[in-house]
């Protein structure tokens, strides 16, 4: 990836020159989208909180060091993969059915959504957001940065450290998996 | 057999695999949560502490950089620069005054002549008010005076037995060397030592040791007159004693030459003597 080509990881290299207006911009951009990631892999709020302050203070400690070989937002996610996966070996791997639960109770529902539509529209998201929690951490994690992210098989490969094959058979039976989940 | 796969973008987003886009659909409605607001603010905060001590540091690598700036005289620059001359000057004076306490001619302490008495018991307060009547009023130094040649001709002078030597030895000889206490040295002013002027010839150094004094150059030409070189010091050079005993023999003092000139062979016994005067010690 070029860096000229790429408006975040131009931002990031300003930001390591010193301005900190680069960094502001660069983290509206991103902010978002590496919030939800981790919220949605992780399941615990509060380890999510943690994961994405980390996340930031890795990218701001590594700012000096920064090339930018691959987009802004690959280098960020590969970064919060690796704290996510780190701390995954020091806490039990899956949530239990009633984090789930609690989790998704927890979810704003939108305000213009008629009552019986949105009955089976939050339906179809509490099923979502289930089958993908159920899934296992390599293939939630793949699902998310594809559908979250819309990341290619490559950029997934390198996020996550893994082959793009690998990645595409993880995406396949995820994929599978959440269809048969939606369809019960 | 492989099929050849199409090259693939890792930036764009690649093959859609079957039944994604209506995961993609029902993906995008989950509610989009964002971070809190005091988190942004921690990240936020922490972007620009880390900041802090890089703009120190350009800071303090700015001023490095910048030498124009530096080198202009600035207030901070001004006290250090007068703190320094300031020690400087005091250094210097302090080194001046040394050395014109070591050069007055009232400090300089001759060395012992045999012929004169021990006077060991002469008081220091005798000592000071003659070297007071020195600089006061140098006594004039007579045209010859006859002196023994000295065993301990250059012994150091620095010894406290040696001052009432030096005292009385002064007294016995009517103090002809006060009008000449600038001595020469031959470590110092080789050629100087010859001259036995004190414009030319550093005054204050310790005397050569006899090993050193064999070092030391040959005697020249011209040597002063014989009032000058009559009286032996402590602070004479081996050219020197052998300038003087040289003269001795020019002015007719045959007996005090020789006897000089045996002390002189006693003191320094690998001294090479001149042929002239080597053949004037066996003469009758």
């Amino acid at each position: 990836m070029d860096a000229a080509v790429d408006p975040d990881a131009m931002l990031m290299l300003a930001y390591a020159r010193g301005d900190l207006a680069a960094f502001e911009t660069l983290y509206a951009r991103h902010r978002g989208m590496l919030y939800r990631f981790l919220r949605r892999s992780v399941r615990d709020p509060h380890h999510a909180d943690e994961l994405f302050q980390e996340t930031w203070s890795r990218a701001i400690a590594a700012r000096m060091r920064y090339q930018p070989q691959a987009k802004f937002s690959t280098w960020l996610l590969q970064i919060a993969h690796n704290l996510m996966i780190d701390s995954a070996r020091r806490q039990r791997p899956m949530a239990g059915a009633d984090e789930t639960d609690t989790v998704l109770a927890n979810l704003a529902m939108p305000e213009r959504e008629q009552p019986e539509h949105a009955l089976s529209a939050f339906e179809l998201r509490r099923g979502l957001q289930r089958a993908i929690e159920q899934l296992p951490e390599p293939q939630r994690v793949a699902i998310l940065l594809r559908l979250e992210q819309d990341l290619s098989l490559e950029a997934i490969a390198e996020v996550t450290g893994v082959g793009r094959e690998t990645v595409k058979s993880r995406l396949r039976y995820a994929m599978t998996r959440l269809r048969e989940v939606l369809s019960e | 057999m492989t099929i050849p796969q199409p090259p693939h973008d890792p930036d764009t987003a690649d093959e859609r695999l079957p039944g994604e886009a209506e995961l993609a659909a029902l993906y995008r409605q989950l509610p989009a949560s964002e971070p809190p607001p005091a988190l942004d603010a921690a990240v936020l905060r922490a972007a620009a502490q880390a900041l802090a001590p890089d703009a120190a540091a350009t800071a303090t690598q700015t001023g490095h950089r910048q030498p124009a700036v530096a080198t202009l005289p600035t207030r901070t620059g001004k006290p250090r620069s007068h703190w320094l001359i300031g020690l400087g000057s005091a250094a210097a004076l302090v080194l001046a005054a040394g050395l014109a306490w070591r050069l007055h001619p009232s400090l300089q302490i001759d060395a012992p002549a045999p012929s004169a008495p021990v006077t060991d018991t002469v008081p220091a307060q005798t000592e000071k008010e003659m070297m007071a009547a020195d600089v006061a009023t140098p006594p004039p130094v007579p045209a010859s005076a006859p002196m023994e040649p000295s065993p301990r001709l250059h012994a150091a002078r620095a010894e406290p037995s040696r001052v009432p030597d030096a005292i009385a030895r002064r007294t016995m000889a009517n103090r002809k060397t006060a009008a000449f206490a600038p001595r020469t040295q031959a470590a110092t002013a080789p050629a100087a030592a010859v001259t036995g002027t004190a414009a030319d010839a550093p005054a204050g150094a310790p005397p050569l040791a006899p090993s050193m004094a064999q070092a030391a150059p040959a005697p020249a030409e011209a040597p002063p007159p014989l009032a000058e070189w009559s009286a032996s010091t402590t602070d004479d050079t081996p050219a020197k004693e052998l300038e003087k005993i040289r003269q001795l023999f020019a002015d007719g003092h045959d007996d005090e030459a020789r006897q000089r000139l045996d002390a002189f062979r006693q003191t320094y016994p690998q001294w090479q003597l001149p042929p002239e005067l080597e053949a004037r010690q066996h003469q009758p």
